[in-house]
């Protein structure tokens, strides 16, 4: 314990401009969060990218210091403890890179009105995030002091680090994103451990290096290529209340409620797949996570389409314990043309989530945020959008349904996916997630200051499979527009 | 004496080149070890394994008792070491640096660091990366000798530095030499020879010879042989194995005597050449026995390659 703190207050002497560096850049990062919720310009990310700058030039410094390749460093001759020397490093980890943006983080969200008590479970499991996520710079640090290398690693770190946050944004199966986000950010805290044991105990550099290289392959397979059901499976292993949709049925509808398309890289059929589900419990709705299909001809070819394929699910309109939900799958061209006019056969398996217990606040409609149910701050612009909500929630966005309304009219749905994860906190720097919604929604303009922030919890992941025969392609694929890269749209009904 | 450093069979491959082959290695307690030998030999290879900073393909070595692969904390405080390629930690000052090491040694004497500071002039305030390379061996070697340890072990310090930085490090050494055991590579003889007790000569990764010097000197004589008459036997006559080097003019035979002793050595010349104007045995300097030694292995490779 006495030789870490002393390795440690050498490191400290070494790199007091750096560190005392990092911690401006984290108080800057805390101080452009004073200017209010309404600057939507987000500066913020400067003093961000520049802390994570920071951070990555004080790992690149602090761990060849005492440079665990070679065989010329003083130190290795010098009687180190390798317990004392890695917990020297951990500890100014800690300090100088942990401890700042914890400050930072808790000033920033104190200073938005979040209280401690509602938000320290949050706070520490971001803590642990971004520790987990430094790890790995360490420990790949220690496999060389070439400064190319150095480079390369943390241009892989930014990468990294761009994707976990990319994982909050919207996109296909993105409520279950957090499932191979998790996995992943594990197997590679798992390496980095090892590696760090293995290189402080035994100086392996070698055998390290193959650990690293397998590891990095590992993580991103497991982040690229996780298969979407095994995610989708996780989720629904999670739910509580599975017996909720034990009614629920899945159908093809041809009541079109909404025909969308969106341009595709390669030349391929569109189908527009109007989905039934029928039977939903009262005072639930349902959300699609994923939809996957397969077709079958009459003369046994077969074409699955996975989630990537039916990516586009959109909830449409519905009665009473019923839904629609609009989904657009890519086939291709040669399948569809082979049995245009032809019945196929269709089997799919359709993910959803069960939403339920809402609970509502009415709060007044103005620039200051007020308290809404489930830790969220609600505010508008009066003077740039009168009608728009920002909503904004400390460490994640909660994994509720959050939805805005104006007196009597529809409410709206803030808009971005809703991530499943069960974890109080994401992946990232900023401690708030601010999304907005127009709480008007149709009608003449509503005279009252009030809105109804509205939350559903999701109470069931589940999966339904369903089987329709005699389908006729050609229904649902009109009009079937084509889109072939960097060539004029071109549009073509069959 | 007991051996501080006791090394076996050491083999060292850097994939297929065998650096050590086998080395045998045996250092006294109380010794001023000299490991001699041409550049390539292998020294610094056997010290860097000796320091665990290498790990043997094969083989055993023990240091103060340990095995060489376990070497930890407990042992490395009683042991320093200075190397000539040794990356010290430049952005600390001579002051900051004796500081800093000095938690890390039981054993550290603040009375012996002054000594050492004012024996070898150490600038103080100035930072490493600031200092002359004779001048931060200096720095190293009182970083290494202040905790007084049981071992110092150095590779070529006196490599590239002027002859007053090399006499001042000796000085610095042979202070610390009735308390210290010391091994010390250099392929600069000279310096060697001025203080070691102990000699060992390594060449293509095994220990030629390894002896006290003054057996190694005592035994080691450049003989010459003045004849009046061309020498009744034939030159090509195979000579006694300790003679190294023969070479012969019409009147003058010289050898080197590699098992040197008056009476013995003078008896075998007359036995072979007969009556004999004038033998003269002169001693040899370290650097002369070893050419001689290593001339004489090219010599013998040579011919059991043929």
């Amino acid at each position: 314990m006495r030789q870490m703190w002393h390795i440690f207050k050498k490191d400290f002497r070494y790199l007091r401009y750096e560190a005392t560096l990092v911690w401006l850049f984290a108080s800057a990062f805390a101080a452009m969060h004073l200017r209010g919720p309404h600057d939507l310009s987000n500066a913020a990310w400067l003093p961000e990218v520049f802390l994570f700058m920071g951070v990555a030039a004080l790992i690149g410094r602090v761990v060849p210091a005492e440079a665990i390749p070679g065989d010329r460093q003083f130190w290795i001759t010098r009687p180190y403890r390798w317990k004392s020397l890695l917990g020297a490093k951990v500890l100014f980890l800690i300090v100088f890179v942990n401890l700042p943006i914890f400050l930072a983080q808790i000033c920033i969200v104190v200073i938005d009105g979040f209280s401690l008590g509602s938000i320290v479970a949050g706070l520490l499991w971001s803590q642990f995030l971004s520790f987990a996520f430094l790890l790995p710079l360490v420990a790949f640090a220690t496999l060389s002091t070439a400064k190319p290398f150095q480079l390369i690693l943390f241009g892989i770190a930014a990468a990294v680090w761009g994707l976990a946050v990319s994982g909050t944004a919207a996109g296909p199966l993105s409520g279950v994103a957090w499932v191979s986000q998790s996995i992943a950010l594990l197997a590679l805290f798992v390496t980095a451990i090892s590696i760090l044991l293995l290189q402080y105990k035994s100086r392996r550099t070698a055998l390290c290096r193959f650990l690293a290289a397998s590891g990095i392959v590992l993580t991103a397979s497991l982040f690229v290529a996780m298969p979407w059901p095994v995610a989708l499976a996780v989720q629904s292993h999670l739910s509580k209340q599975t017996a909720l949709g034990s009614a629920i049925q899945i159908g093809l509808s041809h009541n079109f409620d909404e025909r969308f398309w969106q341009p595709q890289l390669k030349p391929k059929v569109v189908l527009h797949l109007p989905i039934s589900v029928q039977g939903i419990p009262d005072g639930t709705e349902v959300q699609p996570d994923a939809l996957a299909l397969s077709l079958q001809s009459s003369d046994g070819r077969q074409v699955e389409l996975g989630a990537v394929n039916c990516s586009n699910l959109k909830r449409g309109s519905g009665s009473a314990g019923a839904a629609t939900i609009s989904a657009q799958c890519l086939l291709d061209p040669s399948f569809y043309h082979a049995q245009n006019g032809r019945p196929v056969t269709l089997r799919g398996s359709l993910y959803f989530t069960l939403f339920g217990n809402a609970r509502s606040q009415t709060i007044p409609l103005s620039n200051e945020p007020s308290n809404a149910p489930d830790g969220l701050q609600c505010y508008t612009d009066t003077v740039r959008a009168e009608w728009d909500v920002y909503c904004r929630s400390a460490f994640r966005w909660p994994a509720r349904l959050v939805y805005a309304r104006l007196g009597r009219t529809d409410a709206n749905s803030f808009t971005q996916f809703v991530s499943y994860s069960p974890f109080p906190a994401s992946l990232n720097i900023d401690p708030i997630e601010t999304r907005w919604a127009s709480a008007y929604a149709s009608g003449p303009p509503p005279t009252v200051r009030d809105v109804t922030i509205i939350v559903e919890e999701p109470l069931a992941h589940l999966r339904r499979d369903f089987h329709v025969d005699h389908v006729q392609l050609d229904q649902f694929a009109n009009p079937t527009v084509y889109v072939t890269p960097y060539a004029p749209l071109k549009s073509a009904i069959q | 004496m007991s051996g501080l450093i006791c090394a076996t069979d050491l083999v060292k491959r850097f994939r297929s080149v065998r650096v050590l082959d086998g080395l045998n290695l045996t250092v006294a307690e109380g010794s001023v070890f000299g490991l001699a030998g041409p550049n390539g030999a292998g020294k610094t290879t056997t010290i860097k394994i000796l320091m665990n900073i290498l790990r043997p393909t094969s083989g055993h070595a023990e240091v103060l008792g340990v095995d060489s692969r376990a070497l930890g904390p407990e042992t490395l405080a009683n042991i320093g070491y200075v190397s000539e390629n040794q990356e010290l930690p430049e952005w600390m000052t001579v002051e900051y640096l004796l500081a800093y090491l000095k938690p890390f040694y039981p054993t550290w004497d603040n009375a012996r660091a002054a000594q050492l500071i004012r024996q070898f002039d150490l600038p103080l305030h100035r930072q490493l990366r600031h200092l002359s390379r004779g001048m931060r061996m200096k720095v190293a070697l009182a970083s290494s000798l202040a905790y007084r340890p049981r071992l110092l072990i150095m590779d070529e310090p006196f490599s590239g530095l002027d002859p007053l930085m090399r006499e001042d490090l000796i000085d610095g050494l042979l202070e610390s030499a009735d308390e210290t055991t010391i091994l010390i590579s250099s392929h600069d003889l000279a310096e060697i020879e001025s203080f070691a007790s102990h000699i060992g000569y390594l060449d293509r990764g095994r220990l030629q010879l390894s002896e006290e010097m003054t057996s190694l000197t005592a035994r080691f004589r450049e003989v010459e042989v003045i004849v009046d008459s061309p020498p009744l036997v034939p030159l090509d006559r195979p000579w006694p194995a300790h003679w190294l080097r023969p070479e012969t003019a019409p009147a003058l035979i010289r050898f080197v005597e590699t098992h040197f002793d008056a009476e013995r050595t003078t008896a075998e010349i007359r036995q072979l050449f007969g009556d004999v104007r004038n033998i003269s045995a002169s001693p040899m300097p370290l650097r002369a026995i070893f050419v001689t030694l290593a001339r004489n292995a090219l010599k013998t490779d040579g011919s059991q390659a043929a």
